[in-house]
């Protein structure tokens, strides 16, 4: 087990195929997920996952590490505005509803 | 509008071939990303937050309805049935998939449309007047030398590898400048010599971003035929001349600072020198050969308009449309209309395929089917007869397209900021949604008179924050959004950079900080009719910079 002291890490990376944020998993599968990654306290650790990573070339593009925090139930949160909208898409409205608006009269 | 020669069909549907082996290989192993990203960027894919960013050229801002129609079929096709006009006359898709890339290139260049010029060190898209070909002020429809310029700068050999990105606009209005030509690498602006013979003045090392400069004057005159032999000299100048070194110091700004403009002219001229006279020389037929495509339409007679009486009706919505959307044209009887798109509740540039196709419908019904993208991201119906306005308002509304906000606080400039772009520090359109929603009184704009907000979400300023009469600047406090406020920029032919008032503010104070300096103006104002950038310039950062940092 690592150890829980210190400053966490997550490792993430975009996927080739549409770009999405993904993250290394618990069972070092990729996750859509930040609640799903796994996180490390671990310098030597963060370096291997990281290495790991750079090898899936096909799969993503341009891995990185950053660092998270712990929430109550251990699962990692971003510590940065970046890393909180990456994970969790625009905080913006996207397309339009289609229902046109009444015509002024 | 201009027509694909042969020639320029064969190279888009080649370059969307090319594109189309090279995401092939991508996708099966074969290249690596750092392989690919070079290509992936000389055809307009970007990787950003959250997926892959596509940026579409739109040359000059123009569209006719079958381009726009394609567009639309492309956003519900292959993204998520909307796309976002840019800052830049140029249309982006934030969702595509990689594999599909190469069938939105098909699909573009069957409407002699790519993504081209429109990412990379290359000579960028050539913007323009949004009003040119139909502006009452114009020496000259400023197009066909747009067009010459694209047509010149297209996969030029020389001019692939340039130290820095290279944006060049051109005006053909002398006195009311609405290509910002003194924030471009390039300016250029029709004018007339003594002897009354027409020609160019040649502005260079304009630009915002991290170090913002006003362009100066390289070359007062320079005839017609002379247009690209000229532009190749700076060109060639700044290629050999230009840091590349530390990418913050290699656009051309730097340079003609570090040389001066007078030893960066005369470096010009040598090169010139030696080119003037070669293959560049522009002949009248070619130029001509590209004008007449770019010639008027056939205006129909239009009838009486009523546009006093719409000023005055019972329809106050339609009035205000009447008062501020409207453009003078040079035909009596038309007007060209702004569509804006910066409606309430609206991330500010975005349309939906729904709202583009209805748009074609509008444009081919009353507009002779031409639509122009503006820098601000706005849309221009550009030959609309003046007893057709009521009836074109009407269309827009129907679709979220009829507010009637132009030059007003809530048409504000806005990049994508940190909900899309991988560049960004904080967070741009909740910010000019949430102003749209606190100064949404019509009323009170009116009030407020012409005003510039122009948010960007980092130092690349692609929200043109540095020339607003309001700038807000994005920043990372320790992974905090927060906000720098500018005052006093302007684009025009009075061009200023804004200045930076002080201290950042949160996310949450920065719109009362808005607030404030508005206060600060209707308070100080000499009359009604002063607008803000004169207020400011009057009496200074002081009196804002006391109302906004009071308590500290």
């Amino acid at each position: 087990m690592a150890r829980d002291k210190g400053t966490h890490w997550v490792i993430t990376a975009n996927r080739t195929d549409d770009g999405a944020p993904v993250y290394v998993g618990a069972s070092d599968a990729w996750t859509l997920s930040l609640a799903e990654s796994r996180t490390t306290v671990d310098d030597d650790e963060k370096d291997a996952l990281l290495a790991a990573a750079a090898t899936q070339e096909r799969v993503v593009c341009d891995p990185y590490a950053f660092r998270v925090v712990l929430g109550g139930n251990g699962t990692a949160q971003a510590t940065t505005a970046r890393e909180r909208i990456r994970g969790t898409g625009p905080t913006t409205p996207l397309r339009r509803d289609d229902a046109p608006t009444p015509t002024p009269s | 509008m201009y027509n694909y020669e042969p020639q320029d069909q064969r190279i888009v549907e080649e370059r969307a071939a090319q594109f189309r082996g090279q995401v092939q290989r991508r996708l099966d192993g074969s290249v690596i990303e750092n392989e690919f990203k070079p290509l992936r960027l000389q055809n307009g894919l970007y990787m950003q937050l959250h997926a892959y960013m596509l940026r579409v050229a739109i040359p000059y801002g123009l569209l006719n309805t079958k381009q726009v129609r394609r567009l639309a079929h492309i956003a519900r096709k292959y993204d998520r049935g909307y796309a976002h006009f840019t800052t830049r006359q140029n249309i982006q898709y934030n969702w595509p998939q990689l594999q599909d890339v190469p069938a939105i290139l098909d699909e573009l260049a069957e409407v002699q449309m790519h993504a081209i010029q429109t990412s990379g060190n290359c000579i960028r898209n050539t913007t323009s007047d949004h009003l040119a070909g139909v502006a009452q002020d114009e020496l000259e429809d400023p197009r066909p030398y747009c067009e010459l310029i694209r047509q010149w700068s297209t996969f030029h050999p020389e001019f692939a590898f340039l130290p820095r990105k290279f944006k060049i606009a051109v005006t053909g209005a002398p006195a009311h400048d609405r290509a910002a030509i003194r924030f471009h690498d390039i300016g250029v602006r029709i004018v007339d010599n003594a002897a009354g013979e027409r020609g160019f003045e040649v502005w260079v090392g304009g630009g915002l971003g991290r170090t913002p400069h006003i362009a100066k004057i390289c070359r007062e005159y320079v005839a017609y035929a002379d247009l690209l032999s000229y532009l190749e000299a700076i060109m060639r100048v700044y290629n050999r001349q230009g840091r590349r070194d530390n990418k913050y110091k290699a656009r051309i700004k730097i340079l003609v600072n570090a040389m001066g403009i007078e030893a960066f002219a005369a470096a010009v001229d040598a090169e010139w020198a030696e080119i003037k006279d070669s293959a560049l020389k522009l002949e009248r037929s070619e130029i001509d050969r590209i004008r007449v495509q770019f010639a008027a339409p056939e205006y129909a007679p239009a009838g009486d308009d009523n546009l006093a009486g719409l000023l005055l009706g019972s329809n106050r919505e339609l009035a205000h449309f009447v008062r501020n959307n409207l453009r003078p044209h040079k035909v009596p009887g038309y007007t060209a209309v702004m569509v804006s798109l910066k409606p309430k509740g609206r991330p500010p540039g975005d349309v939906s395929d729904t709202q583009l196709e209805a748009l074609a419908d509008i444009a081919d019904t009353f507009s002779q089917g031409e639509l122009v993208v503006t820098h601000g991201q706005n849309l221009v119906l550009p030959n609309v007869r003046k007893q057709d306005v009521a009836a074109v308002h009407a269309k827009l509304s129907e679709w979220e397209l009829g507010t009637p906000n132009i030059g007003h606080l809530t048409d504000s400039i806005c990049c994508p900021g940190l909900d899309f772009c991988n560049l960004a520090n904080a967070r741009s359109i909740p910010l000019a949604m949430e102003i749209n929603e606190r100064f949404d009184a019509i009323d009170y704009l009116e009030d407020l008179g012409p005003i510039s907000l122009k948010i960007s979400g980092c130092i690349n300023a692609c929200g043109h924050h540095h020339v607003g009469d309001i700038g807000i600047l994005g920043i990372d406090k320790l992974g905090v959004e927060a906000y720098q406020l500018l005052l006093g920029g302007s684009p025009g032919d009075d061009a200023s950079i804004g200045s930076i008032v002080g201290q950042a503010f949160d996310a949450d104070k920065i719109v009362d900080a808005v607030q404030t300096v508005l206060d600060v103006y209707l308070a100080n104002r000499s009359s009604a009719d002063e607008r803000f950038r004169d207020t400011y310039r009057r009496i200074g950062k002081a009196p804002f910079k006391k109302a906004l940092y009071a308590d500290h």
